[in-house]
């Protein structure tokens, strides 16, 4: 009979031809290590954890998962070829940890942006500031994790392709945001991060730090950029905001002043309105779109509601359209006009064409104008639509009394 | 030289597609390896071994993993997962298994003949040993540093009195002459 050596070798030739994991489960062995042994290792732990500490490398705990197992026809989908992690680097004002960037594709074609700390090329969060427990342990977060359509979510930002952005957001050195309301987070362990996505035109950014102006140049390709500083810039709102552009140029915003851009051969520079008036900042040439006018057009397919006593709303449709991805797809809107404004809720999903779409919308007659609320189907082709003024398609829309 | 000629990254990429027999020449060309830097540090053969499988088994998972790419240096990438395996051990006070619970791997049971074995493996393949022999003084230090003790580059530069770029060549330099050199010897 064949040795120990030779017969791991066997079973690692069968799994590796076997594919899936997890065929067959066996009965769990434990090879307890002898208390002896336990106290060299133990030894050989706390050398090295010395030697972690210096490096500023945590433990592994466990890993961040989105909230809702990630599908990929659902929401913003799961992460598909193209996702990896930006070689940028920048280190944390306390150091330790270096923030990072993931770039994340998903199978609904969005691009979303991951921002967290990085150990050994995994992208993650610390187990500090309220976050895990304070276990003090490295939490990778999977590409999954990711938001929706230009929302600032736990971690990620997600965009339509084409889209640029720039964001700030004040977050606790952990990397978790919204483990704890910045208001309890001590001074010290804040943090203000800018990043955004800029396109491949874009060259660099400035940024003010500590007084002084600082050029960096963005990840050649994407324009992704990322700027880790110890506190928010004077007057910027507590918890962040940013700008999300569909013509490719973003003006700067919080401590970026400016964003240089190469267009047509030349540089160019985006800056910051030095106040609210200031309509004339330099920036580079748009392009030329003429906005193409159009009335929207209406289908006027039946669209049925039914309303419970708590007020929410089951708004049912036949979809006219297939959606395949986040580009396009149906939402249910309410207008307000009193209010001069529209609600809506959009149906974030893949729909096949003629499939029977139910949405439901909660406390209806909240931004009732009067006894009656009008809900309307719309469908959009392009939801990063541009250029403005692109018509939209009303499958129908019906009126709800109270 | 066990097997084919085969790089390592060439057969893990083979591996990732199914190819049993790469995988298997992969372990058997770097098993010496891993046992060399888990032997010294483990209080008996016995727990060495236990780790070593346990670390190609969390290295096959993480090959069969498209999403990952394949490391760009076999060599570091085995050696940290047995550093992790190591250290996930000790910390739970027994040997971790979860990677081969993940693949289905029977428990393998381990005589005193296989003990011998691997002792001599280990004996005759010493990593920090076939190391110093193997490669130049500076490219051995900075591959300890590196690969071994797991240090910053930033941290070896001011150790060596050199800049980070040239650590990096030097260890980089070193794995390519283990690459050559390093194939364990049966």
């Amino acid at each position: 009979m064949s040795g120990y050596l030779d017969r791991l070798e066997q079973q690692l030739v069968d799994a590796t031809r076997a594919g899936a994991p997890g065929r067959v489960r066996r009965a769990a062995r434990r090879r307890t290590v002898p208390a002896s042994a336990a106290a060299v290792l133990a030894a050989l732990l706390l050398a090295s954890a010395v030697a972690l500490a210096v490096t500023g490398t945590f433990s592994t705990g466990s890993a961040v998962r989105p909230p809702q197992p990630p599908r990929p026809d659902r929401g913003p989908g799961i992460a598909a070829a193209g996702t990896r992690l930006l070689p940028m680097r920048v280190p944390d004002p306390a150091g330790g940890l270096p923030w990072g960037m993931r770039l994340v594709h998903t199978s609904r074609r969005l691009v979303c942006l991951q921002v967290g700390r990085i150990d050994r090329s995994q992208l993650g969060v610390l187990g500090r500031d309220g976050a895990f427990g304070d276990d003090e342990r490295f939490h990778p977060v999977a590409p999954d994790v990711v938001g929706y359509h230009a929302s600032t979510t736990e971690l990620s930002t997600c965009l339509q392709p084409g889209q640029t952005t720039s964001l700030e957001a004040g977050i606790a050195q952990s990397g978790a945001f919204g483990a704890r309301h910045p208001d309890l987070i001590p001074g010290s362990a804040r943090r203000w991060i800018s990043y955004g996505l800029l396109g491949r035109a874009a060259v660099s950014v400035t940024y003010g730090a500590a007084g002084q102006k600082r050029t960096i140049p963005v990840e050649p390709g994407s324009g992704a950029y990322l700027v880790v500083l110890p506190r928010p810039p004077k007057g910027a709102f507590e918890t962040g905001g940013g700008a999300t552009s569909t013509n490719r140029f973003v003006t700067p915003q919080g401590v970026i002043s400016s964003i240089a851009y190469r267009v047509n051969g030349k540089l160019c520079n985006e800056s910051r309105p030095t106040n609210e008036a200031a309509a004339a900042h330099p920036h580079c040439p748009r392009p030329r779109v003429a906005p193409r006018p159009g009335a929207p057009r209406r289908l006027n397919r039946p669209i049925r509601v039914q309303v419970s006593a708590g007020g929410t709303a089951i708004v049912t449709f036949t979809a006219p359209h297939a959606v395949s991805s986040a580009l396009s797809g149906y939402t249910v809107e309410i207008p307000s006009p009193c209010h001069k404004g529209i609600s809506g809720i959009p149906v974030e999903r893949d729909v096949r064409a003629g499939e029977i779409v139910h949405v439901a919308l909660p406390d209806i007659f909240a931004n009732a104008c009067g006894k009656t609320v009008t809900a309307r189907v719309v469908y959009e082709n392009d939801r990063n639509r541009f250029p403005p003024g692109e018509s939209e398609l009303i499958i129908g829309e019906t009126t709800i009394r109270r | 030289m066990n097997g084919s000629s085969r790089p390592d990254e060439v057969l893990l990429r083979a591996a990732r597609a199914g190819d049993g027999d790469a995988f298997g020449e992969f372990y058997k060309r770097r098993r010496a390896l891993v046992l060399g830097y888990l032997r010294p540090r483990v209080p008996d053969a016995e727990i060495a071994a236990d780790l070593m499988a346990e670390t190609f088994a969390a290295a096959l998972l993480a090959i069969r993993n498209d999403r990952r790419p394949i490391p760009d240096d076999p060599i570091a990438w085995l050696i940290t997962i047995a550093r992790h395996k190591l250290i996930d051990s000790v910390r739970r006070g027994r040997v971790e298994q979860a990677a081969r619970d993940r693949l289905a791997l029977d428990p393998l049971e381990i005589d005193d003949e296989d003990i011998v074995r691997i002792e001599d493996l280990v004996a005759t393949t010493d990593v920090a040993a076939n190391l110093k022999e193997l490669l130049p003084a500076d490219q051995h230090a900075a591959l300890k540093a590196r690969v071994l003790d797991e240090r910053d580059y930033s941290e070896i530069a001011i150790d060596l009195r050199c800049s980070e770029a040239v650590v990096r060549k030097r260890v980089s330099r070193a794995l390519r002459t283990l690459r050559a050199g390093l194939e364990a010897p049966e």
